[in-house]
C-alpha cells in the first residue's frame, strides 16, 4: 500500500518546504529593504496586499490544478473573458449581485470545458489549457470587438478601493478564499482525494474512488477563482481591457511551484502557494521600486520559476530516495 | 471511437488558434482584379469589376486599440463616397510585428490595388512592404512611420505619410502638464513600448518640454507597453519610491487610464497630474472628471480619412504630398467644451 502522504516524515518535510520559502521570502525582504528606503513602508505595504489578492486567488486555483497532476494554462484567457463579462453587463445592468453571478457562470463554464477535456476525455491538461487559452482569448476579443470597456466608476469603489481598517476590501476575499481552500485539502475528504489522485490516480481509480469526478472538480474551481479575479481586476483598472490576464498562468505556476507544491501533482500545500504569490509580488514589487527596467525583469522571474522547478526537481529525487 | 473524438478536438483547436491569430473584417467582398495565388476562385462569369471598383487594404496593429477604430470609421466612410471597397485587417496583440506581416502577406494574396497601413514595428515591416510593391500594391502609410535608414537599405520605393507630429503634440502635452503644476517640480514618464517609433519621438516630445523648463526635474522613465493594468502596476511602484512626484505623462491614453486608476487609488488626484496622447474618446470622461488632465488628439480619423483619399490617387495616377501632418488638439477640461459642445 501506498506511503500515506501525511505521515509524520511527510509533514516535516512539507514544513521544510514551507520554511525554505519562508527562508527565501524573509531574505528578499531584508535585502529590499537594505536596498530601497521605500520598501518597508506602510503605503507600500498596503501596495504589495493589493497585488497579492489577484495573484492568491489565481494562483489557489492553480494549485488545485497541478495538485491532481494537471496544469490550468488557460487562467489568465479566462481572468480576462470573465473581466469583459462583469464590465459588459456592469454598463447595463444595476444589479450588481447579477452581473457578479454571470461572470461566476461565465468562469465555471470554462472550467467544466476544461474539466470535461481533461477528465472524460482523458486529453492531456497541458494541450486542452493551452488551447481554451486561445478559446477564450479569442471570445474575449469577439466581444465587444476587441475594445476596453471603460469607466466603471460604481464597482470601481466596491471593488477597488474599499478598505475595512488599512486592509484592501480585495486582500480579505483572497485570504477568505485561501482559507476555505486550506481548509478542504487539509481536513475534507475532497481533499485528500485530490492529494491521492496526484500522487497516483489510478490507484485511486481502482480503490473506486470517482477520480473524473475530482479531476473536473479542480479546473471548476480554477475557473470559478479565475472569475473572481477577474471582478477585482476589473475593480481595481476600472477598466475591462482584452488584453489583460496575460502572463497569469506563469506568476500562477511559478508561485505554486515556488510554495512547494510539485508538477507531477500530489504533494504541496496552500500555505506553501501563499508564501509563492508574495514571493512573486515582493519580487516584482522590489524590482519595480529600484527602477530595474520591465525586461531585466521578466528574465529575473523567468529565472526564478527555473530555479523552482530545478528545486522541485532534487526535492523529488530526494524524497523518493527517503 | 474515442480517437476520432480527440483527433476532431484536437483539429479545432489548431483552427481556432489559426483564427484566432489574425482578427479579420471585411466590409464587402473584394472583387480584386488581380488574383495572385487564388486559382481556386473563377470570376469570369461574375460582371467584369469597373475600372474604378479598387480594393484597399487598411492595416493596422489591432483594432483593440480604440483609436485604429477611430481610423477605421473614417477610412470606412471616406472609401464609401469615393466608390472603393476597403479591406480591414488587424492583428490580436498591437505589439506583434510578426502577427501583422502576416495579415499583410494575406492581403497581398488576396490581390489588393493599395494598402493603408499603420506599422507594429517601424523597421520590421519593411519586408512585408517590398514583397508588397513588388507585388504591384500601392502603399500608403499612417500614424507610426516606416524607418526610413531600413527602408533605404531595403530598396523600398517612398511611400506617403500621413500622420500627427507625435514629437510636436507630446510636446504640448506635456507642456500643459508642466502649466498645471506650476512649472516647478518633479515629474515622471510612462512609456510604452521601447524602440516603436511613435513610443520614442512621443518620449522625446515630453523630454524636450519638462527640460524646457527651468524648475522641472524628470526623475524616471519607465516602460509599460502599451498595457493598462501594467501601467497602474508600474506607476503604482514609481510614485511609492517617488513620493514627492507632482506630473506623470503616459504616451499614450490606454495606459493613462491604468494610471490614473493608480492615482487614484493612492488617493492621490490633483495632487499628482496626468496628461496623455492620443485623443480615444473613452478618455473624455476621465478628462472631465479631472482624473486625466489633458490628452493630445492626434486626429486618427483625419489620418484613416487622407490615407484612403490618397490611395485611390495614387491609384487613378496622381501625385500626392510625400508627408502630411493632421491639425492635432489638445483635449483640456476647457477645450473639450469647444470641441463637444454635445457632451
Amino acid at each position: 500500500m501506498k506511503k500515506n502522504r501525511k505521515t509524520f516524515g511527510g509533514t516535516m518535510k512539507n514544513i521544510l518546504d514551507k520554511s525554505g520559502i519562508g527562508l527565501a521570502l524573509a531574505l528578499l525582504i531584508v535585502i529590499l529593504t537594505i536596498a530601497s528606503p521605500y520598501f518597508l513602508t506602510v503605503s507600500n505595504g498596503i501596495n504589495i496586499l493589493m497585488q497579492c489578492a489577484i495573484s492568491i486567488v489565481v494562483a489557489v486555483g492553480m494549485t488545485f490544478v497541478i495538485l491532481t497532476g494537471g496544469i490550468d494554462l488557460s487562467v489568465g484567457s479566462n481572468v480576462a473573458l470573465c473581466g469583459m463579462i462583469f464590465a459588459m453587463f456592469a454598463k447595463s445592468e444595476s444589479n450588481i449581485f447579477l452581473c457578479i453571478v454571470l461572470t461566476v457562470a461565465v468562469g465555471i463554464i470554462i472550467g467544466v470545458i476544461n474539466g470535461f477535456f481533461v477528465a472524460r476525455l482523458n486529453i492531456p491538461s497541458f494541450i486542452v489549457t493551452l488551447g481554451m487559452m486561445n478559446v477564450g482569448r479569442g471570445c474575449t476579443l469577439l466581444v465587444i470587438d476587441g475594445q476596453s470597456i471603460v469607466g466603471l466608476k460604481e464597482l470601481y469603489r466596491i471593488f477597488g478601493n474599499m478598505y475595512i481598517g488599512s486592509i484592501p476590501v480585495i486582500t480579505m476575499i483572497a485570504i477568505f478564499m485561501l482559507l476555505v481552500a486550506w481548509y478542504v485539502l487539509r481536513n475534507t475528504k475532497a481533499g485528500r482525494y485530490i492529494y491521492a489522485i496526484g500522487g497516483n490516480k489510478e490507484a485511486t481509480r481502482l480503490s473506486g474512488i470517482n477520480v473524473k469526478g475530482y479531476e473536473m472538480g479542480v479546473y471548476i474551481i480554477s475557473g470559478f477563482l479565475c472569475a473572481v479575479a477577474s471582478m477585482m481586476l476589473v475593480g481595481r483598472l476600472n477598466v475591462a481591457d482584452p488584453n489583460a490576464g496575460s502572463g497569469y498562468e506563469m506568476d500562477a505556476i511559478a508561485a505554486t511551484i515556488i510554495g512547494g507544491t510539485s508538477m507531477a501533482g500530489g504533494r504541496g500545500s496552500i500555505f506553501g502557494t501563499l508564501m509563492g504569490a508574495i514571493f512573486m509580488v515582493v519580487l516584482k514589487n522590489g524590482l519595480n521600486l529600484l527602477g530595474v527596467s520591465s525586461y531585466i525583469q521578466q528574465i529575473v522571474i523567468g529565472l526564478v520559476v527555473i530555479l523552482a522547478v530545478y528545486i522541485d526537481t532534487i526535492r523529488k529525487k530526494i524524497a523518493s530516495k527517503a | 471511437m474515442k480517437r476520432v473524438v480527440v483527433l476532431v478536438v484536437m483539429l479545432m483547436m489548431v483552427f481556432t488558434f489559426a483564427l484566432a491569430g489574425c482578427a479579420q473584417q471585411s466590409t464587402t467582398e473584394p472583387s480584386a482584379t488581380e488574383e495572385v495565388n487564388d486559382a481556386a476562385v473563377d470570376e469570369s462569369t461574375s460582371e467584369v469589376p469597373e475600372e474604378d471598383t479598387y480594393t484597399i487594404g487598411f492595416l493596422v496593429p489591432s483594432f483593440s486599440n480604440q483609436g485604429f477604430v477611430v481610423a477605421r470609421t473614417a477610412a470606412e466612410e471616406v472609401a464609401e463616397e469615393l466608390g472603393v471597397e476597403l479591406v480591414c485587417v488587424g492583428a490580436q496583440d498591437e505589439t506583434s510585428i510578426e502577427e501583422q506581416i502576416q495579415c499583410m502577406e494575406d492581403l497581398i494574396a488576396r490581390g489588393v490595388d493599395a494598402v493603408v497601413f499603420s506599422p507594429a514595428s517601424s523597421t520590421g515591416i519593411v519586408d512585408v512592404l517590398v514583397k508588397a510593391q513588388k507585388a504591384g500594391i500601392l502603399l500608403v502609410n499612417f500614424d507610426s512611420r516606416v524607418d526610413a535608414d531600413t527602408a533605404e537599405a531595403a530598396g523600398l520605393e517612398p511611400i506617403p505619410y500621413i500622420g500627427a507630429n507625435n514629437e510636436e503634440g507630446a510636446y504640448l502635452s506635456a507642456e500643459y502638464l508642466v502649466d498645471l503644476i506650476g512649472g516647478e517640480g518633479k515629474v515622471c514618464i510612462i512609456e510604452g513600448l521601447p524602440g516603436h517609433y511613435n513610443n520614442e519621438v512621443r518620449k522625446a516630445g515630453a523630454i524636450a518640454a519638462f527640460d524646457a523648463a527651468e524648475g522641472i526635474e524628470l526623475v524616471t522613465i519607465q516602460a509599460a507597453n502599451w498595457g493598462t493594468e501594467e501601467a497602474m502596476n508600474v506607476l503604482t511602484d514609481v510614485l511609492t519610491a517617488n513620493p514627492d512626484i507632482k506630473g506623470v505623462f503616459a504616451c499614450n491614453d490606454t495606459m493613462a487610464w491604468g494610471c490614473a486608476a493608480a492615482i487614484t487609488a493612492m488617493n492621490l488626484t490633483g495632487t499628482v497630474r496626468l496628461t496623455c496622447f492620443d485623443g480615444l474618446m473613452d478618455t473624455l470622461s476621465y478628462v472631465e472628471d479631472g482624473t486625466i488632465d489633458a490628452t493630445l488628439d492626434q486626429r486618427l480619423d483625419e489620418q484613416g480619412g487622407i490615407g484612403v483619399e490618397y490611395a485611390v490617387k495614387l491609384l487613378n495616377g496622381e501625385d500626392v504630398p510625400e508627408s502630411t501632418d493632421t491639425n492635432v488638439r489638445l483635449w483640456t477640461i476647457d477645450s473639450i467644451v469647444d470641441i463637444f459642445p454635445n457632451s
